[in-house]
């Protein structure tokens, strides 16, 4: 059997009659077979390289991305099957454990959170210009040729500052940003990154005001700095959680591959984590405290779930006005202790997911002035 | 209320990029039509969009989507025939289609853990004879067919053909090792 037969039948230019002898020759002999399905593996994977051939295959995935946009939600019995909390575990004894989650904001902090709650994510440019992210974008990306070209590097001259960025994302929304690098960023919602074009000289260094998960690329002898308002941390090309939300009393990262080492800013000791521990600094008594965590706790928002172990019901809600952009309040302090554990889908609208934690707390909600009132539902 | 339901959205960028394209070439080569193959590989991908919550994504994912692509093929081979259009073919088409075992998808790597073998495979299309390599590249990388490539050329169908064989015949020797978890096929028939 010529080859020239197998290569014109994976791209079905055989004629019936050349078919049929193919498909004698495959079936009489299983090592036939074998050189015809190694020769078609590669036929196949090799298509792969029309991906750089763009315009197809966005026109493809931009087909894709309308159906699944347009698609109607899974029906309701099909929900609740995906959709689990676990039961909670009654009152905390005398809320001695509360976590110091809610720090009044100050002035200035409230007034960024001011400015962050329009509905749309947008970049703010060095001198001061905001362009807005267009909704069905989800994905910014930097071209990092592009942008060292702009720099003067393929003509060898030397390097101009890079412009610096402020991606700027409000309640309910996330992005994912590709940077000049290479690295991948998360932004969770009511977050900001700030973050140069572009990377010159030996630290990658970006600041963030939020939360966010990061996929550094590995770049020899280049280490990548998250400052944060009063920690910073060091990495060399990993996958990491960093969660530094302004109204909150900790700052934590948690690192899932690599290493990297946490620092108070200003400070010269240095902690170094190891993979699946969360480092927590407390902002009130300036201390670090490292442990082993389940890294999934932390990075369950990138894939569109949260997870909770044993956490109040006050955070729980703090999370989901975040990434819902409704405002919720619980005006029962017992309930706000309440324990939960288990996995809340964000595919759900906020009163389902709302409804699924009635069946674990003694919770009522009514909605008040486009606000959602959580009540105790034994008062 | 306001819905979340994005976030998947990355992920299935990420196996877009790597799966789409094969997973078209292998459904245009059993149904011969790029239209449809185009319909049956976003129809695979939007039953994966649906299970999303339930899908174990640690699981070879392409393994999924090659097997729903495959029984989609056989499908709609099947109504076709059921429809009595060009019955001879389509038979033919069915035989060979079916001859693609669905035991080879429980031996197949999963290609996405094996980044290396894109990267070598970049590296050996880089290293074929520069003519081999052009005509290789018009119809992987363009998606052009042999008889548009031979026009662009400006060489016979029949060196078209030439080319590719020796193109793929020389990939194939070259990442031979990474092919070899094939040759368990051979003990299951």
């Amino acid at each position: 059997m010529s080859k020239d037969w197998i290569i014109r039948s994976f791209s079905s230019e055989l004629s019936d009659h050349e078919r049929k002898q193919l498909v004698e020759w495959l079936e009489s002999d299983p090592e036939n077979l074998a050189g015809y399905l190694r020769l078609k593996t590669i036929w196949d994977e090799s298509a792969q390289l029309q991906v750089n051939n763009k315009k197809d295959f966005e026109q493809s995935w931009n087909r894709f991305r309308n159906t699944i946009r347009h698609a109607k939600h899974p029906n309701r019995t099909r929900r609740l099957v995906v959709f689990r909390i676990a039961a909670s575990v009654a009152l905390v004894a005398g809320l001695t454990a509360t976590l110091l989650w809610l720090v009044p904001a100050k002035q200035e902090e409230l007034a960024v959170a001011k400015e962050i709650a329009t509905d749309q994510s947008y970049i703010i440019t060095a001198n001061g210009e905001k362009v807005i992210i267009a909704d069905e974008q989800t994905e910014v990306r930097y071209d990092s040729l592009a942008a060292s070209r702009n720099a003067g590097i393929a003509e060898g001259q030397p390097l101009a500052d890079p412009q610096m960025l402020e991606l700027v994302v409000p309640r309910s929304r996330r992005i994912t940003l590709v940077l000049a690098d290479g690295s991948k960023v998360w932004l969770n919602s009511e977050s900001r990154l700030r973050y140069p074009e572009y990377f010159v000289g030996n630290t990658r260094s970006v600041s963030l005001e939020g939360e966010a998960f990061f996929d550094v690329t590995r770049s020899e002898g280049k280490s990548f700095v998250v400052e944060t308002r009063k920690i910073s941390v060091e990495v060399y090309g990993t996958t990491f959680n960093v969660t530094a939300y302004a109204d909150e009393e900790q700052i934590s990262a948690t690192l899932v591959e690599g290493s990297v080492a946490v620092r108070e800013n200003g400070a010269l000791d240095t902690r170094m984590l190891k993979p699946s521990q969360r480092a927590v600094y407390s902002v009130e008594n300036k201390t670090f405290t490292v442990g082993d965590t389940d890294t999934e706790l932390y990075t369950s928002w990138i894939h569109g779930y949260l997870k909770f172990s044993s956490e109040s019901l006050q955070q729980v809600i703090q999370k989901l006005t975040r990434s819902y952009g409704i405002s919720m309040e619980i005006n029962d302090p017992v309930l706000r202790e309440h324990k939960f554990s288990g996995k809340l889908f964000l595919q759900e609208s906020a009163i389902d997911v709302l409804k699924v934690i009635q069946l674990a707390a003694p919770m009522d909600y009514r909605e008040e002035n486009g606000k959602i009132i959580i009540l105790n539902k034994n008062e | 209320m306001p819905k979340v339901d994005r976030s998947f959205e990355p992920l299935f960028r990420r196996l877009f990029e790597r799966y789409f394209c094969s997973l078209k070439a292998h459904a245009r080569h059993y149904t011969g039509n790029a239209a449809i193959a185009e319909d049956i590989v976003q129809d695979a991908f939007v039953q994966l969009w649906e299970l999303r919550f339930t899908f174990d994504f640690n699981r070879p994912v392409k393994t999924w989507l090659y097997l729903t692509v495959h029984n989609k093929c056989i499908n709609f081979l099947k109504h076709q025939q059921v429809e009595g259009k060009f019955r001879e073919g389509v038979l033919l088409r069915i035989r060979e289609a079916e001859l693609f075992n669905p035991e080879f998808f429980e031996v197949q790597p999963d290609l996405l853990a094996d980044e290396e073998f894109s990267k070598r495979l970049n590296a050996a299309v880089e290293a074929l004879p520069e003519r081999c390599r052009k005509t290789f590249l018009l119809s992987r990388q363009s998606g052009l067919t042999n008889r548009q490539i031979a026009q662009e050329m400006d060489i016979s169908v029949k060196a078209v053909e030439r080319n590719m064989t020796r193109a793929l015949t020389y990939l194939k020797e070259v990442l031979r090792d990474l092919l070899i978890i094939l040759l368990i096929i051979k003990q299951i028939f």
